[in-house]
């Protein structure tokens, strides 16, 4: 577990960076998923499956994160605010990746997972659409509005 | 020019390298072993209120008195029955004016009609708070509590604002204003000391407040205010007994008013259950919520990445509606999000599931006095909002109940 943990924990976290643009958090959701996969171990029909499994769990870990943003904007919290890089991690960017991923940071929840699987983790429409638990002509036309929508926010339109 | 899909492409990998090899921290493995129970995140529920009386309010008020000394109200030591049906009122949270950015964060509240969801009076907080937060109801159909802050542009309140509580009363038809706002002695509550609003919880008799505390500066505890005194009697779940990430949230009443339903969670079990609805005594003095309270429900083990969204007790005190996400498998490692909502009774058996595709992070909102029809909103999917929708559920069917527009809670 530990070992698994060594070689792929940056890869993960790099994944919930992008969808969530927070880095503690995305290392709280990341050991999170370890730790479900931990308490599952004896579970898994195959261990070989267990990188994909932390996969999906750390997907699901960024989708309850992204709802709780709403869910604490609900209450008082101003989600666009929490959703926006950190000034130390604007540094890190430039200036154009950081629109971009702002603008993707805005998208709704599954526009944005479909957009960084497929080109992040340029996973194919069908790998989507079982992670996402969807048919694969809804990844395709989520992906497609995702991407019609990041355009229009990139060109100020919305 | 360059595609925005290359654009994305290049962003995204330029945000993954700014983690570096060999940064990850440390892995902290669950310490009681491969058994240890699953984290849970945060949930909100504005508990509800039902209707005793009919009202008739027809004109649009905005009315901002603050009053001070004796409170008009319910009468206290009577125990008001829950009614069968929804309340004909509700009071919401909604944005003031259009929605265009989440740093627009001023909200006030607007009593509708259950029936048709149309707004017949619009309440803003008195000044120097200009937003509510939370919103929870008596069992009069008239009275309400609200959390007040003052907020800036742009400003995240929580942490920031202190928060005052005020009691919202529905007026009788020909009053010369349609509703009454008034100062609760209860003491305002300063910054920081509440972390995230994770519930407010109006007695029946409207004669007590249940505030929760779930995290932040002060030991996670919930406090039950006396609405006419600002008296406070306060459990807390003792430092020892908890492990990480402790929370006490989703406060509701028994119709008696002196039970009060707690979940109470924690990321790792200490000596008792933790992951649970317990009953909180309210008559017994304050101090360790887990001497003054007893299990009712515990969280099934149902999926390491379940999400508890909201908890109600019903009127009679004989079931707990609970409402959770849940990871549904699709192939044998991967899996998506499903709603559910379950129906235990005190004894904690469950007799009853409900799923809908509507929405995911279903909060319950009203329970008929058995559980047997309730409301629950959700928000809307696909938009970033906050927005939620509601509906009631009776005789085995959703029924959408309208709302005004921007509604980001309501309370019965």
């Amino acid at each position: 577990m530990t070992a698994l943990y060594e070689v792929h924990a940056v890869g993960f976290i790099r994944l919930a960076v992008i969808m969530l643009g927070d880095r503690p958090v995305a290392e709280d959701v990341v050991q999170d998923a370890f730790c479900g996969l931990y308490r599952r171990w004896h579970q898994l029909d195959d261990p070989a499956k267990a990188l994909a499994y932390v996969r999906s769990a750390v997907l699901n870990g960024c989708r309850s994160h992204l709802r709780a943003r709403i869910r604490a904007e609900r209450r008082i919290v101003a989600v666009a605010e929490q959703q926006a890089a950190s000034p130390e991690d604007d540094a890190l960017l430039a200036e154009e990746h950081a629109e971009v991923l702002a603008a993707l940071r805005k998208l709704p929840a599954r526009q944005r997972e479909a957009l960084v699987l497929r080109f992040y983790l340029d996973l194919t429409e069908t790998d989507i659409a079982a992670v996402m638990g969807v048919s694969a002509g809804t990844v395709k036309s989520t992906t497609s509005r995702g991407i019609a929508a990041l355009g229009r926010l990139l060109r100020g339109e919305l | 020019m360059t595609s925005v899909e290359d654009r994305l492409r290049a962003a995204a990998r330029a945000a993954a390298i700014t983690v570096g090899e060999g940064t990850a921290p440390p892995l902290r493995l669950p310490e009681r072993g491969p058994d240890a129970e699953p984290r849970r995140r945060g949930r909100f529920i504005a508990r509800a209120a039902p209707i005793a009386a009919a009202l008739a309010v027809t004109s649009v008020v905005v009315t901002a008195t603050v009053l001070h000394g004796n409170l008009p109200g319910p009468s206290p030591g009577q125990h008001p029955q829950p009614p069968l049906a929804p309340p004909r009122y509700f009071v919401g949270l909604s944005y003031v004016g259009q929605f265009k950015s989440w740093k627009l964060v001023r909200r006030e509240a607007v009593v509708a009609s259950t029936a048709t969801g149309k707004g017949t009076a619009t309440v803003v907080p008195p000044a120097p708070y200009n937003t509510f937060v939370a919103v929870s109801g008596a069992y009069d159909d008239r009275t309400f509590v609200l959390a007040a802050q003052r907020v800036s542009s742009g400003q995240s309140a929580q942490f920031r604002s202190p928060t005052k509580f005020y009691q919202l009363r529905i007026n009788p038809p020909g009053s010369p204003a349609a509703t009454t706002l008034s100062a609760l002695p209860v003491p305002v509550l300063p910054p920081r000391t509440v972390s995230v609003f994770d519930g407010i919880a109006l007695s029946p008799d409207g004669t007590r407040l249940a505030v929760t505390h779930s995290s932040g500066p002060v030991n996670p505890n919930i406090t039950v205010y006396e609405t006419a005194t600002g008296h406070s009697r306060v459990w807390q779940v003792p430092q020892n007994e908890v492990g990480a990430d402790p929370a006490i949230e989703a406060p509701s009443w028994e119709a008696n008013g002196r039970y009060l339903a707690l979940d109470v969670s924690s990321r790792h079990r200490g000596g008792q259950c933790l992951d649970c609805i317990r009953l909180l005594d309210t008559n017994r003095g304050g101090g360790n919520l887990l001497a003054a309270s007893r299990n009712l429900v515990r969280s099934p083990d149902l999926h390491v990445y379940v999400t508890w969204n909201a908890a109600l007790i019903t009127p009679d005190g004989s079931h707990v509606l609970r409402s959770a996400i849940v990871p549904v498998p699709v192939t044998s490692n991967s899996f998506y999000d499903r709603s559910w909502i379950y129906d235990y009774t005190s004894a904690g058996a469950l007799t009853r599931s409900l799923t809908s595709r509507r929405g995911l992070d279903w909060t319950l909102l009203w329970s008929s006095p058995d559980g047997q029809s309730f409301i629950a909103s959700t928000t809307n999917e696909n938009q970033d909002t906050g927005f939620i929708t509601a509906a009631l559920y009776a005789h085995g069917r959703w029924r959408p109940i309208p709302l005004p527009a921007q509604t980001l809670t309501a309370a019965w």
